[in-house]
């Protein structure tokens, strides 16, 4: 009799966290909330840089001119603001973050449907190919802002990839953290 | 074997028990090890050379041909330098590790020397040209420090290697070792389970042959007592029905010998007179058979009055000292002052007093002695003890001779005439009345017989306790 009791305690128990372990971590709260509403209307040609240029995207997309699309801070700004807070591999506590989604972005420039793969390159020298449906799997962000401030080219800057983490720990394993280039430069459409 | 195999699964899962946490601990630093040995710090600290030696690149030709787009091209490359020890893992970052590259020493001096180019670099004092000349001779410095740096992170590398390598192997026995143990326990504990499951069988066989013992002798032990029953109930009335004729033989022959039918002759009338004593005795006999069958079928039935034991007791002893004196037996008699009155059947204590008596005497040579004392005992029970310096019974015939008939078959019974059905009639009627007889013996030396009646059978109205 207490040894069935015992066994059928040990299945709950493990019943109970196998479904705690599969149950997502943040399911109600929303993914991102938006900063800013963009200022450019899709259709309408990107702003031209006015300001040092801080990200060029090259490749198979439709908006280029001279085979390449650039951006200074106010243009990527004008997209819209987004912002969530994660946990990285690289910070202790979780990190808000700010900064304009991928998706949004590979809209602005008219990315071809062929497109299969992002190329990151960041100013370092530092190469990262990014699969382009990740842009439409989560909301993967360009991020300018860590915690409210502007980030330097001497730590993450200007531009860091940021993959939604908070949503899905798998986000933060070896494989994924590859793709999180930071001081992006550059980004080659393939 | 049962034994061995407890003490095995005993002993394989203490060890199990006590080793668990070594293993754990075991684990737990090959797990670090491997993280160190297998970390990023290769990674980042190449990194950060490469960033020095583009920045010495941008630096030197900087020097041969400083224009402000070179100057540019080697502030953007200071900025990634810097970023690269920035970015080194953080405390509590996924890449960190206790060893990190991030806390060695020539990281901080990389760091001071890049603060200062960066201070070279904003003053530009001496023009860009001499400006770069003296920022590359830190580069360089920093440079040397990251070589340095990487012996030594190779040093240390090689020591987690060889280090994980050791605690693997031995780790590698302990899990043998564990398997092992792992093994016994199961083996043992299957051993034990099978042999419970046997045991457990047999037990449940054992247990069927009992009950069925125990039945075929409840079976047979209602045979016994009815075969008793019927034995009992066959000599009551076998006893009743001898006794009619045999009034007639003795009244007929007592007429004789009271001379109602004419003068008898002196060897008629010895003849008629032995006929007369033996119908009697065997009148006698019958009678004894008959209370016994009774006693025994549980129809006896005790007139229960008020008794005056000692009474009955000198009442006896003083019929039978006249049998005793022709025997050449002496009698003594030890009766308390204060009379024992009790719920008992009169008759039938007297019938046992004189038995036992008769007994006694029967048994005792000329010269003897037989002693009769009655009182109550420190627990309050009537007890009367005959004693005798007679014949005595062996040790082995004691237990027969509270049986009917035995007597019969003893050694004695060609010397001794009696019926053999005195003591047996004598412990029916005490356990009847709740008592108790004993009998002690030595052959040669004499007997003793005791007789127990319980307190409660006393009146209390006439019971003065002995304290």
């Amino acid at each position: 009799m207490f040894s069935r009791r015992y066994i059928v305690g040990i299945l709950a128990a493990s019943a109970a966290s196998v479904f705690l372990s599969s149950a997502p971590v943040i399911a109600d709260t929303a993914a991102y909330e938006s900063v800013s509403e963009a200022t450019w209307q899709p259709g309408t040609a990107i702003p031209a840089p006015k300001g040092p240029v801080i990200l060029r995207i090259t490749g198979k997309i439709a908006a280029a001119s001279n085979g390449e699309v650039a951006f200074d801070m106010a243009g990527l700004e004008s997209l819209g603001l987004v912002r969530y807070t994660t946990p990285t591999n690289w910070t202790e506590r979780p990190t808000t973050f700010e900064g304009v989604l991928l998706s949004r972005v590979l809209e602005a420039i008219g990315a071809d449907p062929s497109a299969t793969t992002l190329t990151m390159v960041a100013l370092n020298d530092y190469k990262a190919p990014v699969p382009l449906e990740d842009a439409h799997k989560w909301p993967v962000m360009l991020a300018l802002k860590e915690n409210g401030k502007y980030m330097s080219a001497r730590d993450h800057g200007p531009i860091w990839v940021v993959y939604p983490q908070h949503m899905d720990a798998d986000l933060g394993n070896y494989e994924m953290s590859a793709r999180w280039v930071w001081q992006l430069g550059a980004i080659d459409v393939q | 074997m049962l034994r061995q195999a407890r003490i095995i699964w005993m002993v394989c899962f203490a060890l199990l028990l006590v080793s668990t946490p070594l293993v754990i601990k075991d684990v737990s630093a090959i797990r670090d090890s491997i993280a160190i040995a297998s970390s990023v710090d290769y990674w980042y600290e190449s990194q950060l050379t490469r960033y020095l030696l583009n920045l010495k690149v941008a630096l030197t030709d900087l020097r041969y041909e400083p224009t402000s787009e070179r100057f540019d091209k080697a502030r953007q490359l200071l900025d990634v330098a810097f970023s690269g020890v920035t970015n080194l893992p953080k405390e509590g970052g996924k890449q960190w590790h206790k060893d990190s590259i991030t806390n060695m020493s020539q990281i901080a001096i990389v760091s001071q020397e890049l603060n200062t180019i960066d201070n070279l670099l904003l003053q530009q004092q001496g023009g860009l040209a001499s400006m770069a000349e003296s920022a590359l001779t830190h580069v360089d410095f920093a440079l040397d420090k990251l070589h340095a740096m990487t012996m030594e992170i190779m040093y240390r590398r090689n020591e987690r290697v060889g280090q994980t390598d050791r605690l693997m192997s031995g780790f590698k026995d302990k899990l043998v070792f564990y398997c092992i143990a792992v093994l016994a326990i199961i083996a043992s504990l299957a051993y034990l389970m099978h042999a419970h499951i046997r045991s457990e069988r047999s037990l449940q066989t054992a247990y069927n042959n009992v009950s069925e013992l125990a039945e075929r002798l409840r079976l047979a032990k209602d045979a016994a007592i009815e075969a008793g029953h019927a034995k009992s109930r066959f000599l009551a009335n076998v006893s009743h029905e001898l006794r009619t004729p045999l009034n007639a033989v003795i009244g007929f022959a007592d007429m004789m010998i009271q001379g109602y039918v004419g003068a008898l002759s002196g060897k008629q009338r010895d003849y008629v007179q032995d006929i007369l004593s033996s119908a009697q005795r065997l009148l006698a006999l019958i009678a004894d058979i008959l209370d016994l069958s009774k006693a025994e079928a549980g129809k006896f039935e005790l007139r229960e009055d008020v008794a005056d034991f000692t009474k009955i007791v000198r009442q006896a002893s003083h019929d039978i000292r006249a049998a005793a004196m022709q025997a050449g037996v002496k009698l003594s008699t030890g009766l308390s002052a204060e009379p024992i009155i009790m719920k008992a059947d009169p008759l039938r204590l007297r019938q046992v007093v004189d038995n036992i008596l008769s007994n006694a005497i029967k048994f005792t040579e000329a010269g003897g002695l037989v002693t009769l004392s009655l009182a109550r005992i420190d627990s309050g029970d009537v007890r009367l003890k005959i004693s005798d310096t007679g014949i005595g019974i062996s040790e082995d015939d004691i237990p027969r001779v509270f049986m009917a008939f035995q007597q019969a078959e003893s050694h004695l019974a060609r010397r001794h005439v009696g019926t053999g059905l005195g003591l047996p009639m004598v412990k029916s009627l005490i356990e009847l009345h709740g008592g108790k007889v004993t009998l002690d013996s030595r052959v040669g030396h004499g007997t003793t017989v005791t007789i127990d009646l319980p307190a409660d059978r006393c009146l209390p109205t006439l019971y003065k306790k002995i304290a």
